[in-house]
């Protein structure tokens, strides 16, 4: 054995005297804290009686244009209970449970809290009780001391299913959002939220409608029941948003597509300000505030209409036909094609003697020149113009219109279409560009997809311009991208489409008898390769199931002598554009001006009505305690207390803001 | 068989059993009955352990140590992707009704293992002590990983002091400390989380985030200065009773006790912790062989090195790590890491009486 070698003996004493020297160093420490600065502390603990806490600011509310409520808050009441008295608590669950219908979620939670020797915090036991179980709990509080009924406010979405895919939704702060938070530096804002924006509007606007945490100083009696508040500093609420959505027409065009599949956008020309933005089927989006449940996830999922889908910015589709006008446009301005170009349309183009390409009237349209191209819809005229230029010379004249890009309407999950290239398929699909590709392109189907909401945007670009830039939020005005358009071709362009809802034109019927006069353009995107039946004859879109019938377009603007608003409806399944979706894109517009009509002055701009501001002394905690015999005026006392307040009242700057509106 | 005595060193017992009963008394005005009882029960067992553990003969001693170190290496392992997630940390391994916590038993453990080992060298050269280092370190980096900084940097000290202790060199020694000291600034800049970095800023300035990890140190503070020289009494310290000080039956219980039983309860709390660590250190001293030295002194710097962090965190002396007071906290793996470190110890008496 070598341990006689070592020094053991020594080292151990070394041990035994930094030992001594730790407990020597913390008995230096209390004596300071507990001897010196006895005092001190002693005074602390005894003023010590009130806790401080995070004060949840009212979100800001969302509105549509006039001032109609599309997102508010609403008082919910539930039950909790600090996780140091989970064991006491545990025992009263059945007892509890005849009073109120409580989970078994809960047990679960309290059963956790009392076995882990880790604080867990406040447990909620239930949320979202009605006021008959609000009473009946009160009854019965007494039995229950360690139970709190907390008060806070929840969002509440008036209009259920309204614009859902814009407004979006909020739901439980969860741990992802907490870490981008952290992320961002914005976490200190949220302590003790329980809700943050999760799509949409909500999402896009949090930052602004999340308003400032207050700090609240809260008496505490032995079960951590806060007995009397004060407000230290009061909660900056949330600012409010206003959406450039018009409920009458937003509300229209989700009815008028209900039962079937599409999307329906309408904006101003102008300035890109969105009226209506709807995609259909929609969904209530209150079910997710507190989490949708799983029956409800999966019925949204497995929808046939995939309901969470926004179709107008989301969904992507081959342009068709409505592709024209823009091709036309580019052609002109890039000297492909001059006013006086004629080509003669047989019916086809032949791309080889075994490639054929048709135009939908058999035996051709005749003498085609740029004007008759887009008011008959010449498909052969584009075949070989496309021929003739070649994909990337395609790509970047349609690129100008904001095709291939997202359009940053300022939504999350917005999708940015296909404006395809050679490279584009050899980036995506790693295959080689066919010529084949290019005479597909040129109609807009195969590769090329757009979104509702781009070709909206593009059509105001040729009505203005000026390519707009989209947006729902009222107040983002930026400027648009002036186009570089000679007038003379513009005017061609524009006359041709203005004829394309005339007699003669390919959707007469959305034209007729209209008070003012629409230019537009139909299109169809093929769903399905598979057109031909046995004969080889090509299958017409009614005999054909509904799943496989091609999606009908319809876009545009109006009036087309002095543009005010873009117009672009879609709708899947819809066989031609000119008989389903035209219709849609017609009545919305007569909508848009009745409405005008109604009111002259109102432009677009949004207008807030005076019944819509809140008062500036309005306050509300987001959380107060009932104490069981004090009932609710405790409440009242909290709002009396905040006016005299040392923090500066009840009301930041920003809120004071407000003042001014209901001037105007 | 000769008949041996049931307690090996009854010096050392003693100590065990006031610390626990002096835990319990915290605990109970901390967290009342309820948990009161179910540490006390725990208690039991873990007492019943103690004392058998210490009729351990040499032999099985060390084939226990090593056993109870591979179990607890693959426990620190499986923690890792199989843990229980709560607060944003994997500590725990979930066996249905109990939460066990892995890197509690590694304290015990890694004296006991390294003892083991060590003792298997007849001459030991400076490479021997380098790769018992470079285990402790593995060791802590898997517990950095779940993450608890504040235990594995006690795990990393308990290792180096056992490999101390087994007699590594003056100048190995300084060269430790000198690359310690300078990787220092590497680990504020990339080992340490965001988290960690704002509690050691808090240390020097609790009042910069009144609302959050700043709010415990104040708090307890509070509560142990005003706690005086001879306390408010049992059950009587405002601040615990009160709901001021958040974990205060687990991490921070000392300062309910601080706050009841004043800087003479604290002194008292704190001698009996000394001389808990000088007992273990003077069995230690008259051990038979290399393993029960290493393994007695080990475990009491393991302790001792706990409870000193702990006092130091909760007094706002260090910044607030997540860590019990051994013997007194309220949690089932750490009292019975803690009997059974010293049922360890108690074993390695029993031969150094006498060898019987």
């Amino acid at each position: 054995m070598s341990a006689e070698k070592e020094p053991p003996v020594a080292r151990l004493w070394i041990a035994a005297a930094l030992a001594a020297a730790l407990a020597a160093l913390l008995i230096w420490r209390w004596h300071d804290l507990q001897v010196n600065r006895f005092s001190h502390f002693s005074d602390k603990a005894q003023k010590n009686q009130i806790l401080l806490l995070p004060m949840e600011p009212a979100r800001g509310r969302i509105f549509d244009r006039r001032g109609r409520e599309l997102a508010g808050n609403e008082i919910a009441f539930a039950l909790e209970v600090d996780s140091d008295f989970a064991a006491e608590v545990l025992g009263k669950m059945d007892a509890l449970s005849q009073v109120v219908a409580v989970g078994g979620g809960a047990r679960k939670k309290l059963r956790e809290a009392k076995k882990s020797s880790v604080y867990k915090g406040r447990i909620v036991l239930r949320e979202q009780l009605n006021e008959e179980e609000i009473s009946s709990f009160l009854q019965w509080q007494f039995l229950f001391p360690e139970i709190l009924l907390e008060a806070e406010l929840v969002r509440r979405y008036p209009l259920d299913s309204f614009a859902a895919h814009v407004i979006g939704h909020v739901g439980r702060l969860s741990e992802r959002d907490l870490k981008a938070l952290k992320e961002r530096g914005e976490k200190k804002g949220y302590r003790g939220a329980k809700f943050i924006g999760k799509t949409g509007v909500e999402k896009a606007g949090e930052k602004a409608l999340r308003g400032n945490l207050g700090v609240q100083e809260a008496q505490v009696d032995a079960h951590g029941r806060k007995l009397a508040r004060r407000v230290r500093k009061a909660p900056g609420r949330g600012r409010d948003i206003y959406l450039t959505l018009d409920y009458e027409l937003q509300t229209f065009a989700e009815k008028r597509l209900a039962g079937q599949n599409g999307a329906a956008v309408l904006l101003n020309a102008k300035t890109g300000a969105v009226l209506a933005l709807a995609s259909s089927p929609r969904f209530d989006i209150n079910m997710f505030t507190f989490g949708v449940s799983q029956k409800n996830w999966s019925a949204l999922n497995e929808s046939e209409g995939k309901p969470l889908i926004h179709r107008a910015i989301y969904g992507q589709y081959a342009p068709g036909s409505t592709i024209k006008p823009f091709f036309a446009l580019a052609a002109l301005h890039r000297g492909w094609r001059d006013l006086d170009y004629k080509y003669v349309s047989r019916g086809f183009f032949e791309l080889s003697p075994k490639h054929r390409y048709h135009d939908w009237k058999k035996g051709g349209h005749g003498e085609t020149g740029i004007a008759k191209s887009i008011t008959r819809s010449v498909n052969s005229f584009y075949y070989q113009l496309g021929h003739d230029v070649g994909i990337n010379a395609m790509h970047r004249g349609l690129a100008v219109f904001g095709f291939g890009n997202p359009t940053n309407i300022g939504l999350d999950n917005e999708k940015g279409g296909v404006l395809p290239s050679e490279q584009w398929k050899e980036k995506t699909l790693g295959e080689k560009w066919y010529p084949g590709d290019t005479i597909a392109a040129s109609v807009g189907q195969g590769y090329f997809q757009v979104t509702p909401l781009q070709m909206a945007r593009a059509m105001a670009a040729v009505a203005s311009g000026v390519l707009p830039r989209p947006h729902v939020v009222s107040g983002l005005e930026q400027p648009g991208e002036k186009m570089q358009f000679a007038p003379e071709h513009l005017q061609a362009v524009r006359e041709a489409m203005e004829a394309v809802t005339k007699p003669g034109g390919t959707a007469p019927r959305v034209g007729k008898d209209a008070e003012y006069s629409i230019a537009g353009k139909t299109g169809t995107a093929q769903v399905s390769k598979l057109r031909l039946d046995e004969k080889g004859e090509r299958i017409k879109n009614e005999n054909l199931p509904k799943k496989l019938r091609d999606h009908a377009w319809f876009v545009g603007y109006a009036p087309a002598d002095a543009p005010e608003v873009a117009v672009a409806v879609l709708v899947e399944n819809g066989g031609s554009g000119g008989k389903t979706a035209g219709p849609v894109a017609r009545e919305l517009l007569d909508l848009y001006f009745a409405l005008k009509k109604e009111n002259p002055a109102d432009d677009t701009v949004t207008v807030i009505p005076a019944r819509f501001v809140i008062p500036a002394r309005f306050v509300i905690s987001a959380r107060f305690v009932i104490p069981a015999k004090a009932g609710i005026h405790n409440n009242a006392q909290l709002a009396a207390n905040c006016g005299r307040g040392d923090g500066g009242g009840c009301v930041d700057s920003r809120f004071r803001g407000n003042d001014k509106l209901s001037d105007a | 068989m000769l008949k041996q005595k049931i307690i090996a060193d009854k010096t050392l017992t003693l100590l065990v059993l006031a610390l626990f009963a002096v835990g319990l008394a915290a605990l109970y005005s901390a967290g009342g009955e309820e948990y009161f009882w179910r540490q006390f029960n725990r208690g039991i067992f873990g007492i019943a352990l103690m004392l058998a553990l210490s009729f351990l003969p040499p032999r099985g001693q060390q084939a226990a140590a090593i056993l109870f170190f591979a179990a607890a290496a693959l426990a620190l392992l499986a923690v890792l992707p199989f843990g229980a997630k709560i607060n944003n940390a994997r500590r725990w391994l979930n066996f249905g009704a109990y939460y066990v916590q892995p890197s509690e038993f590694m304290k015990i453990a890694l004296p006991l293992g390294l003892a083991f080992f060590y003792a298997r060298i007849s001459k030991l050269r400076w490479r021997h002590h380098l790769f018992f280092l470079a285990a402790t370190a593995a060791v802590a980096a898997l517990i950095i990983a779940q993450p608890d900084l504040g235990t594995a940097l006690i795990l990393a000290a308990t290792g180096m002091a056992t490999v101390f202790f087994a007699g590594i060199g003056w100048r190995s020694l300084a060269a430790i400390a000198f690359f310690g000291i300078l990787s220092l600034p590497l680990a504020w800049l990339f080992v340490l989380k965001e988290y960690q970095k704002k509690r050691i800023l808090i240390l020097f300035d609790p009042a910069q985030d009144p609302l959050g990890s700043g709010h415990q140190t104040i708090q307890s503070q509070i509560a142990v200065g005003s706690g005086g020289v001879w306390g408010k009494g049992f059950q009587d310290g405002t601040q615990a009773q009160l709901g001021f000080l958040p974990e205060r039956h687990t991490d921070f219980i000392f300062a309910v006790y601080a706050e009841e039983f004043g800087l003479a309860g604290s002194v008292l709390l704190l001698a009996l912790a000394v001389l808990l660590c000088w007992r273990c250190l003077w069995i230690a001293a008259r051990a038979r062989d290399r393993f029960g030295r290493l393994a007695a002194a080990g475990i009491a710097s393991g302790f001792f090195l706990t409870f000193g962090v702990n006092l130091c965190m909760v007094s706002g002396m260090l910044p607030v790590v997540g860590m019990p007071l051994p013997l007194v906290s309220y949690g089932g793996t750490a009292l019975l890491a803690a009997f059974l470190g010293f049922g360890a110890v108690l074993a390695v008496a029993r031969r150094a009486d006498g060898g019987r």
